[in-house]
């Protein structure tokens, strides 16, 4: 097998009608004319996709997905065959190898699958017997066998993950001879073809030119894309590249517009691309409603509770920082828990972890039940045994990684994958992961790229870190989840307001700032508590003997700004927060201002009765370290304890010795 | 305002009645006042972060004298927690907040000369520092005399029988010469003058003009101060209590006090001014060390470069090893090419205003010192080919990347200047 394999995806606007199947086989010859042995991965031929769409919507009921997927899976069917045919009759020996010969599996949602495998020895074995193998793109089965889809524009990624399973060549073949950096439809200064461009850059243009679904899988696997026109080869490079420009004159090396760096892309963030004033703080758009162009046709905004610039602006930047296609701001973290929450319907079971958030807690115990919804609770750290409580009703499995307030670590990958398993088992559809993120942030630690399907944040703490709004973020890749979940919001109205949003911006321009200096201090501040012996269960996943410390440095870049310790009991905890001067006592957290709270009697008090040994300790003090110089926080913490300290010896002592 | 001879300044601080809370704040380190100073929690409800007081007035109780906020022209409580709050950085007084930059230079020059008094402003300055002076206030008879402040002679050489108030930057806008603040204060006290600095470069985590000697220290709050684009602001910091209470009343017979809601965003800027200043200058000195020498660039300036001239002093008056956020480059072209660079930037964005979170890059000829008379533009160095860059908090490999890309692609004609 000495002949380079090249995967080549012919796309609708290639194969745009029946008559252009000659021009298709022609660009496949040219590349086995030139000693390569070719897959052609090839889309449904132009217009056919939205046909059978049609047909099945005005045939079918809206709720039938699979069915929908079968008969849409038939247009690349069709036109894969046809191709194959073409080449025979051009004397270009061609194989057909349907979604089920060639192994392609996907997980996920129905419309929205995720490749997981190809049998790459039967493409092989295929490619031994003739120089092309034709394989139809954009749909592939999942464990069950069923017919899935996967997501619009999904050739491109079926294109991508064949060429990465085989160590092929791969380039998209499309009717313009490469990207440009604006869609040239579009009214402006003529737009410059590009190059050569980095994957994240790539992620900037438009859906329709590449499916980004396709660039994230080859920037994971570092797979270049060739995007080219028919019959031409100065094609646009997507890798590990810097950007460039095609240009008559002089090659323009031009620095990318959004660069990889977080630190960048947190401070570059256009909120108001297209602003004829180009402010470079985004304006408020603290409005009600908006101007209609036709009482017949809706256009643009209509009413701040369904969409607002300030807010579109916001969850456009948070679902870049999460690295997810959605993200929804609610009015608060738990506004955003409850819509994650109220996707499960009545009948149906919660699994979640033990250690919550009280408000969490009070969610799924006091509210959840009046709609005939239980949640169970478990340890997560224990995957094997938390997934074993995993039912066949079970929708949807919550935990928080670090947990709140004790700090506790779950391996998502690992909790991911288990579910997964569990959910084949018992033959049922895997529960939703739903991960809160909210002691870390997207800086930290990105759920979704372990494994999570969904992730929430409170964004009232460090998200927004100045400690001036209450608010809350969903984030997730899949397509149905975020529709439902708009749905509800609009339909609920609980949508964060525009001056929040915009005080939420601001506050992101800071996050990477705020968080290396917090997280710096807390570790500062925990080597401290460390050595005091009044101070016992100190918890902080930064100090090596933190059970969950490997997992948590495996999947995160740090180990926040939160710990946790004991003191002897409540009384001791008041004497100690009277005792400071710099920390006040609040609620909440990961602010730039440090702050204690007692989780008993104040953030977990909402535990319900019935979870009572869940609850944290009554002498268990949560610290939030904020931007305060650490020596003046060791320095009031450490008056503190020694007051303390003095004390419990006092009192011990007058009750007759220890 | 009477045109005798001001009373002697006294450079003691005075006593304050702070609270037991904001004294202690003011106890702690340079982090911990920008973070809670000013901002005890609300006496009313406990909310840690101040109350926006947007409201004109206050219910005064009518049977006895008022000791409260009045009238929010003259004062009002969120203002005065950011007044407090500046104060307690710079280790003073509370300061007196302004609308704007120049609305605090205006008020400053008002509140210590008259018709007939001069000025001495360094000639290298904001721009529209130098309008003042030109468009208003001499018609009003005050006269400016323009010096080379990075000489401290040039200025001792300069004060006359009717000088009243020194005013420089340093490191000034946009050359980036620096004021000897110490040699320059000794002089001015040694004639009876105010000297008042113009700390807006380097805020006071940088540079502290008050213990060196300065009267006044004003700055631009517009700038690293909010830190986010966001606001418009001025703040005058004293140590004596006397020019303080003139400026308040210039203050409000002028009606050029912040809003409450400006001073509110302010407030919370403050809060990461450190961290963010200290970035934006390690970001400028790793971009600046590896501008220099650039075949395309004529010079690269900033005070952290050992090419720098006046290094020495440097290294001298500024805290830290912090030389602020901003490089001056001298382009390698005409008028056309510098704006050729500035149309090729793609990361770095071309507008007015410094010290925000992104990098914002300047053309003084051609904007912040646009007004400035081309005479004196040509002896403060600011040609067509100057290009000024607030260095942001972004990647420094990609801004720098951004700003190597613009220079190659970029046509610069090489014209023999």
């Amino acid at each position: 097998m000495s002949a380079p394999v090249i995967v080549l995806k012919l796309g609708g606007s290639v194969l745009s009608c029946d008559e252009a199947l000659p021009q298709a086989v022609a660009e496949v010859a040219r590349f086995v004319r030139g000693g390569h042995r070719v897959v052609a991965v090839v889309s449904a031929i132009g217009g056919t996709t939205d046909a059978l769409l049609a047909k099945a919507r005005r045939w079918g009921g809206a709720a039938d997905g699979e069915a929908q997927a079968v008969l849409v899976a038939t247009g690349e069917t069709q036109s894969a065959a046809l191709l194959a045919l073409a080449l025979s009759k051009a004397r270009v020996p061609a194989q057909v190898l349907d979604v089920d010969r060639a192994g392609l599996r996907a997980l996920g949602e129905v419309h929205d699958a995720r490749p997981v495998a190809v049998d790459v020895d039967a493409i092989e074995r295929g490619l031994a017997a003739v120089p092309v193998v034709v394989i139809p793109g954009f749909t592939a089965r999942d464990a069950q066998g069923r017919v899935v889809l996967l997501g619009r524009g999904g050739s491109d990624l079926t294109a991508v993950f064949v060429a990465a399973e085989l160590g092929a060549r791969l380039r998209l073949v499309k009717d313009v001879p490469g990207l440009y950096e604006r869609d040239p439809a579009l009214p402006g200064p003529a737009p410059r073809r590009l190059r050569t461009v980095h994957w994240d850059e790539a992620l900037c243009l438009d859906e329709r030119i590449v499916q980004h679904a396709a660039v994230r899988l080859a920037r994971s696997r570092r797979i270049e894309i060739e995007i080219a026109a028919v019959d031409r080869d100065d094609a646009t490079r997507i890798g590990d590249v810097r950007g460039a420009f095609f240009d008559e004159d002089a090659v323009a090396i031009v620095a990318p517009p959004l660069a990889t760096g977080i630190a960048t892309r947190l401070v570059r963030f256009d909120a108001t691309p297209g602003d004829v004033h180009r402010p470079t703080s985004p304006p408020l758009h603290q409005t009600a409603t908006f101007v209609q162009e036709s009482p017949l046709r809706p256009s643009g905004h209509d009413y701040t509770r369904s969409g607002n610039p300030t807010r579109d602006a916001l969850e456009r930047q948070l679902a870049q920082l999460e690295d997810a296609r959605h993200a929804l701001a609610y009015g608060s973290g738990m506004a955003a828990i409850a819509a994650v929450v109220g996707l499960v319907p009545t009948g149906a079971e919660i699994l979640a972890g033990d250690d919550l958030y009280g408000g969490t807690s009070r969610l799924l115990g006091q509210i959840l039940p009046r709609r005939g919804v239980v949640a169970r609770h478990a340890d997560p750290r224990d995957i094997d045994a938390f997934v074993a409580c995993v039912s066949k009703r079970t929708r949807l499995v919550h935990v928080e990684s670090p947990s709140n307030p004790r700090l506790a670590i779950v391996d998502v990958p690992r909790l991911a994958a288990a579910l997964r398993e569990r959910a084949e088992a018992l033959g049922v559809v895997c529960p939703i992961l739903c991960v809160d993120g909210t002691l870390m942030t997207p800086y930290l630690q990105r759920p979704l790229e372990l494994g999570a399907d969904v992730v929430v944040h409170s964004a009232t703490k460090a998200l927004c870190g100045h400690g001036d709004v209450t608010a809350g973020v969903v984030a997730t890749d899949l397509e149905n989840l975020a529709r439902e979940l708009a749905f509800s919001r609009n339909a609920e109205g609980t949508a964060l307001a525009p001056f929040e949003s915009w005080l939420l911006l601001r506050g992101l321009k800071t996050l990477a700032l705020r968080l290396d200096r917090q997280q710096a201090s807390a570790q500062v501040v925990a080597g401290f508590l460390a050595g005091r012996s009044e101070v016992s269960s100190l918890a902080y996943p930064g100090l090596a003997d933190h059970p969950g410390a490997l997992v948590h440095a495996r999947q995160s870049r740090g180990p926040g700004f939160v710990l946790s310790f004991e003191l002897e009991d409540e009384h001791a905890v008041e004497r100690f927060a009277r005792e400071l001067r710099l920390l006040p006592v609040t609620v909440s957290f990961g602010a730039v201002g440090s702050s204690l709270c007692c989780p008993a009697t104040m953030s977990h008090a909402s535990i319900p009765p019935a979870r009572r040994e869940d609850a944290p300790p009554p002498g268990l003090v949560r610290l939030s370290i904020g931007l305060e110089d650490p020596e003046d926080l060791v320095a009031d913490l450490s008056r503190a304890l020694d007051i303390v300290g003095r004390t419990c010896v006092r009192q011990a002592v007058a009750a007759g010795g220890a | 305002m009477s045109s005798a001879a001001l009373p002697p300044v006294s450079l003691a601080p005075k006593a304050q009645s702070l609270s037991p809370r904001d004294a202690f704040i003011r106890s702690q380190g340079l982090s911990t006042r920008s973070v809670r100073a000013g901002r005890a929690p609300d006496e009313t409800t406990g909310a840690v972060v101040p109350p926006i007081c947007q409201s004109t007035t206050f219910a005064q109780p009518g049977s006895r004298l008022h000791d409260g906020p009045t009238y929010s022209r003259v004062s009002n409580p969120t203002v005065s927690a950011l007044e407090e709050a500046l104060g307690a950085l710079e280790e003073t007084s509370p300061a007196v907040a302004f609308t704007s930059g120049m609305a605090a230079i205006a008020a400053l020059v008002l509140a210590t000369c008259a018709a007939g008094d001069e000025l001495i402003v360094s000639e290298v300055a904001y721009g529209g520092t130098i309008r003042l002076c030109e468009r208003i206030l001499r018609p009003l008879g005050i006269t400016t005399r323009y010096v080379d402040a990075s000489d401290p002679t040039c200025i001792g050489a300069a004060i006359g029988p009717r000088t009243k108030l020194v005013l420089v930057e340093t490191p000034a806008n946009p050359t980036l010469d620096l004021a000897d603040v110490a040699a320059i204060a000794a002089i001015a006290r040694a004639r009876g003058v105010l000297l008042a600095v113009d700390n807006t470069f380097l805020t006071p985590v940088g540079l502290r003009p008050l213990e060196l000697g300065a009267d006044v220290s004003v700055v631009s709050t517009t700038k690293y101060v909010d830190g986010h684009d966001a606001t418009t602001g001025g703040a005058v910091t004293a140590r004596d209590e006397d020019l303080l209470e003139r400026l308040r009343i210039v203050r409000k017979t002028l009606g050029s006090i912040q809003s409450p809601f400006e001073a509110w965003l302010t407030l919370q800027g403050l809060k990461t001014l450190p961290f963010r200043f200290r970035l934006h200058a390690a970001h400028a000195l790793e971009i600046a060390r590896a501008l220099e020498g650039h075949p395309r660039l004529r010079s690269v300036r900033h005070p952290g470069l050992r090419s720098f001239p006046q290094a020495a002093l440097a290294s001298r008056q500024h805290a830290d090893g912090l030389h602020g956020g901003i490089i001056t480059i001298d382009i390698d072209g005409d008028l056309a090419g510098t704006r050729s660079f500035l149309a090729s930037l793609r990361l770095c964005t071309v507008a007015e205003n410094l010290g925000a979170t992104e990098t914002l890059v300047t053309h003084p000829a051609t904007m912040t010192h646009g007004d400035v008379p081309a005479d004196l533009r040509h002896r403060a160095g600011i040609s067509d080919s100057l290009v000024r860059i607030s260095v942001g908090l972004e990647d420094p490999e990609d801004i720098l990347a951004d700003i190597l890309s613009a220079l190659e692609g970029s046509t610069l004609a090489r014209v023999a200047s």
